[in-house]
């Protein structure tokens, strides 16, 4: 468990933590818990997103129609919220990566200039 | 439909913010649980991972307020940039904009003008405290559902029913002439128990209102004013309080002022009841008063009602003479002044509403129509990731923009509508000052046009939502996959509107007719050219019989003097209004049981009354001059009486009198049978009247009726030139001509039957407007194929039908759907139909045809321009 160190890292770029979400949902369905693990795992440990932005970032996105909820049974029958990827989102995820790969690329373009 | 399922999660988010709320507890609850298994899974004690699992998720409550203000941050962002979005396009669009708005415009400020009728009349509270308990009373006799109450019956009833707090009487019938200052006048007045004004819980504008100690004949003769009569003869002067007035040549000191939301029975004048009730037309036998009475709470009217019953037949028992047979019954005071003008209220709303049904389709198919061209703008905004439900969004809110402007376009038109309305007076329909446009009716118009915009934006919206995206781009956004579907729903749309159209045409036509029916009636007499006024004779200078005969015979004398007169005469009661009925019994001819003695309108007229009305005479003969006092008392009765009591034959000759068998009545012989009058109005069939003249009975009132060929404005000086020669104090009261009492009878039926009449044409010009549409877009779609027909050598004839044919198609389907729908519209609308049946064929008919032919002129227009098309042009452009 390395949560100490990474503490500071949790707090993410709003636009940032849209896109991983997304993303974690890309490959299925997930309750609030899964799309936490799903994004540590895919992050390899780097964000660890806490119930305090993640609730409201997936409430935000499914309020603009890129997820879906819906409650169903988790892994332990137990109720859960899972939520899943719209075309919508799909698109947008699209999008974002589009714009993510060109700021990346010009961050690290700036970086190298000097 | 996952769309709709998502537009309902944004209906629950918005509206139903608890259950939101408890879904939320649940899933961070759900979560909560998740976290701690995991925890208990890697190795930790239960109690250790639920201590855990509650440090890392914190505070609850905050991470729900800040789920529910991303929630609302996400709406509150994506309604502005809606909000921005739809007032750009719709402003680039001015020609669309503008015909909406004003669809939506006129349907919307018809329907809040109906509304603020509706809301004054039927749905405000009457002035006064808890209006809702007081209830009107009246008593009633076998034959009759209704007469007024006799006094000592009155006084019995508020000892003994126990359901009221209090009862009152009043009699606002009365008329007193007012002299002193300025010309003398007849003033409408009204006499009033002193707990009257208590019972209806009124307070006064200035000074103080009658109280029971001003029923006594010592206390000094006490006046309230109305505040209509405050302002008019008094210039609303605060200081009228306390000023003495002279009615009939008493005087009575003004003690306060009415406020002016109370107006009962139209008087003027107040007096205390009390200081009249020594005279004979209080006793026991006499009915003439109204009973106001409030309820205890938690009575029923139904209690009220037996426990009213009750108390009648003990008075039965205890008053054999008097009070045989009469009953007693109330019912809701409201019910009572608005119960008429309800149904036929409805009926407006109803057909308003329609039109407002109809606006919206057609505002909907103009959205529809423009769908075709912002298609390909919605499908490039979904494939940058737009969600789909943003797309209805966007154009919800556009269309509730709409639906906003033309709201208060309609406002404005209701405003200046319900200026007209009640400048148009209709009459018969009771509490119409009470009409405004208020904070009710500003509500109810902003409500009616979110639902509106929420009725004709749907459609389209879901439409173009479900349309697939690629399609449409593919297609370059010319021709659109959509096209078949949009006009489906478009068609669809317009088969509905023609549908409306017609429903409201048959209602109106139905009323039309029914309308011709009631003023077809023949009344009885003659309206044309005749003229009545009221005249008076005050007690104080015409005291006893003698001298009031000898008055009225001076002043017809007088008036029959003018040369521009073709006849004059006297009568008690003019047709139309009769207010004077009395039981009769027939010689020989005993009642089945005691009290349930037939009741007749009964006149008192003068020998040329027949004539100068021309009621036509069928037997025996009319009053003559001879019909004096000392001579053999006689009485003219109508057609029905004799029809109803002697079957028609051998009425002449028999003897009749007033009152029941035991009464001390003169019997009266029958001279005479004229033909019945429509004493009731013109719908209802005559009772039957009976006849007396003038020289063997008694009046202080009459009306003076004449006949002249010289219009009104020149004659009613020259009688007020004679009246006045006779006697100064003298006024003239209730001028009208009889075509004016027969005209403002029917004013009701009127004013429904132009209402429904505009309204009728409106929905069928938007309908019109809605083939047009339809038809027109249907030509532009297809303009090569037309092109390619009349190519091949279709000729421009065989175009023309085929497009007309198209627009004929959804017109007759229309009215087929409409017919059925107006069926049972006419079975709703039938109890305001006069001697029509709600299915009339002729009526139908008659609408489909007028549907139809505005129809093919919708549908020709475009039809002309296909025909028309060059047919070179039309293949280029392809």
């Amino acid at each position: 468990m390395n949560e100490e160190p990474n503490e500071e890292k949790t707090e993410l770029l709003q636009g940032t933590l849209d896109l991983l979400i997304l993303k974690a949902v890309t490959l299925g369905t997930h309750h609030g818990l899964g799309v936490a693990r799903r994004i540590e795992q895919i992050t390899r440990g780097a964000f660890q997103v806490k119930p305090g932005s993640l609730f409201p970032a997936l409430h935000r996105l499914e309020e603009h129609g890129f997820l879906k909820a819906e409650w169903g049974e988790s892994e332990n029958n137990r109720r859960a919220k899972f939520y899943r990827l719209m075309p919508a989102g799909r698109r947008r995820l699209e999008v974002e990566k589009q714009s993510w790969e060109r700021i990346v690329a010009a961050i690290a373009h700036a970086l190298a200039a000097t | 439909m996952p769309l709709l399922a998502r537009g309902s999660s944004m209906m629950r988010n918005l509206f139903r913010r608890e259950r939101v709320d408890q879904d939320l507890d649940e899933e961070i609850g759900s979560y909560l649980a998740a976290l701690v298994e995991e925890k208990v899974a890697a190795g930790m004690s239960p109690e250790a991972a639920r201590r855990a699992a509650a440090i890392e998720v914190g505070g609850v409550e905050q991470v729900k307020e800040r789920v529910r203000q991303a929630r609302a941050g996400a709406l509150l962002e994506s309604l502005v940039q809606d909000l921005r979005y739809g007032l750009r396009t719709l402003a680039r669009n001015p020609g669309f904009t503008a015909a909406a708005v004003l669809t939506l415009g006129l349907g919307i400020g018809a329907n809040t003008a109906i509304f603020s009728v509706v809301d004054g009349v039927l749905l405000s509270p009457l002035a006064g405290r808890d209006p809702d308990r007081l209830v009107m009373l009246w008593e009633m006799t076998p034959d009759t559902p209704q007469i007024p109450v006799s006094y000592p019956n009155y006084l019995d009833w508020r000892q003994r029913v126990r359901s009221f707090e209090d009862i009152a009487v009043y009699n606002g019938f009365d008329q007193f002439t007012m002299t002193g200052e300025g010309d003398p006048e007849r003033v409408r007045g009204g006499l009033a128990s002193g707990n009257l004004f208590t019972v209806f819980g009124v307070e006064p504008a200035a000074g103080r209102l009658l109280d029971p100690r001003d029923d006594s004949l010592d206390a000094e003769p006490a006046a309230v004013i109305a505040d209509g009569f405050w302002r008019r003869r008094f210039a609303a002067d605060p200081r009228v309080v306390g000023k003495s007035i002279l009615l009939d040549g008493n005087a009575y000191t003004i003690v306060g002022v009415l406020p002016p939301s109370f107006r009962l029975a139209g008087s003027e004048v107040w007096l205390p009841l009390g200081r009249f009730t020594h005279t004979p037309r209080f006793v026991r036998a006499n009915h003439g008063l109204i009973g106001i009475g409030r309820l205890k709470p938690e009575v029923t009217i139904d209690r009220m009602l037996a426990d009213l019953g009750a108390v009648a037949r003990q008075l039965q028992r205890d008053h054999p003479a008097d009070n045989a047979g009469i009953g007693a019954a109330g019912a809701p005071l409201k019910e009572m002044m608005v119960g008429s003008i309800r149904q036929p209220l409805r009926v407006l709303a109803a057909a308003v509403g329609l039109v407002l049904l109809v606006a919206c389709a057609n505002v909907a198919n103009l959205l529809l129509s423009r769908a075709a061209s912002r298609q390909h703008e919605f499908a490039l905004r979904v494939a940058i990731g737009a969600g789909r439900r943003r797309v209805v969004r966007q154009l919800i809110t556009e269309s509730l923009l709409l639906a906003v402007a033309g709201g208060v376009l309609g406002l404005g038109l209701a405003w200046a509508g319900v200026k007209l309305l009640v400048a148009l007076r209709p009459a018969n329909v009771p509490r119409l000052m009470d009409i405004q446009v208020d904070a009710t009716v500003l509500a109810f118009a902003l409500g009616l046009s979110v639902v509106t915009g929420l009725l004709f934006g749907l459609a389209p919206a879901l439409h173009l939502a479900r349309s697939e995206p690629i399609l449409a781009l593919q297609e370059g956004g010319r021709r659109t996959s959509g096209g078949r579907a949009r006009r489906r729903l478009a068609t669809g749309l317009t088969v509905a509107e023609v549908a409306i159209a017609l429903v409201l045409l048959v209602v109106a036509g139905l009323l039309l007719r029914s309308f011709a029916r009631l003023t077809g009636v023949d009344p009885g007499f003659e309206p044309r050219n005749a003229t009545a006024a009221l005249v008076s004779l005050p007690e104080r200078d015409y005291p006893d019989e003698a001298r009031r005969r000898l008055a009225f015979r001076e002043l017809l004398w007088r008036v029959r003097a003018l040369p521009q007169m073709q006849d004059a005469a006297l009568a008690t009661d003019l047709p139309l209004t009769t207010s004077w009925q009395t039981q009769v019994t027939f010689a020989g001819r005993p009642p089945a049981d005691p009290g349930s003695e037939p009741f007749l309108n009964a006149v008192i007229a003068s020998p040329e009354y027949f004539r100068t009305m021309r009621i036509r005479l069928l037997a025996g003969r009319g009053i003559e001059p001879a019909d004096a006092q000392g001579r053999s008392r006689v009485v003219v009765v109508s057609e029905s009486v004799a029809r109803r009591f002697f079957g028609g034959r051998g009425a002449l000759g028999q003897r009749m009198k007033q009152g029941g068998a035991g009464v001390e009545n003169p019997w009266l012989t029958i001279v005479g049978i004229v033909a019945d009058v429509r004493n009731d109005g013109l719908r209802i069939a005559s009772r039957g009247t009976m006849y007396v003249p003038h020289e063997q009975s008694d009046a202080s009132s009459a009306w003076l009726v004449v006949r002249s060929e010289t219009p009104l404005e020149q004659l009613l000086p020259l009688l007020r030139r004679e009246i006045a020669a006779f006697d100064r104090n003298l006024p003239l009261a209730n001028v009208t001509t009889l075509d004016d009492a027969l005209d403002s009878s029917v004013a009701q039926e009127r004013f429904s039957m132009l209402m429904v009449g505009i309204f009728a044409a409106l929905a069928l010009v938007l309908a019109a407007v809605g083939i047009y549409g339809v038809i027109a877009y249907s030509v532009a779609q297809r303009s090569q194929e037309i092109g390619v027909r009349i190519a091949l050598g279709a000729r421009r004839a065989d175009v023309l039908a085929l497009v007309v044919g198209e627009g004929m198609r959804l017109t007759l389907l229309g009215i087929v759907l409409g017919a059925a729908a107006a069926l049972g519209a006419g079975r709703v609308i039938a109890s305001l139909l006069f001697e029509i049946e709600p299915g009339d064929p002729a009526v139908l008919a008659g609408a489909a045809l007028l549907v139809a032919a505005v129809a093919l002129l919708a549908a020709g227009l475009p039809a002309l321009r296909a025909a028309q098309t060059d047919p070179r042009a039309a293949l280029s452009e392809g």
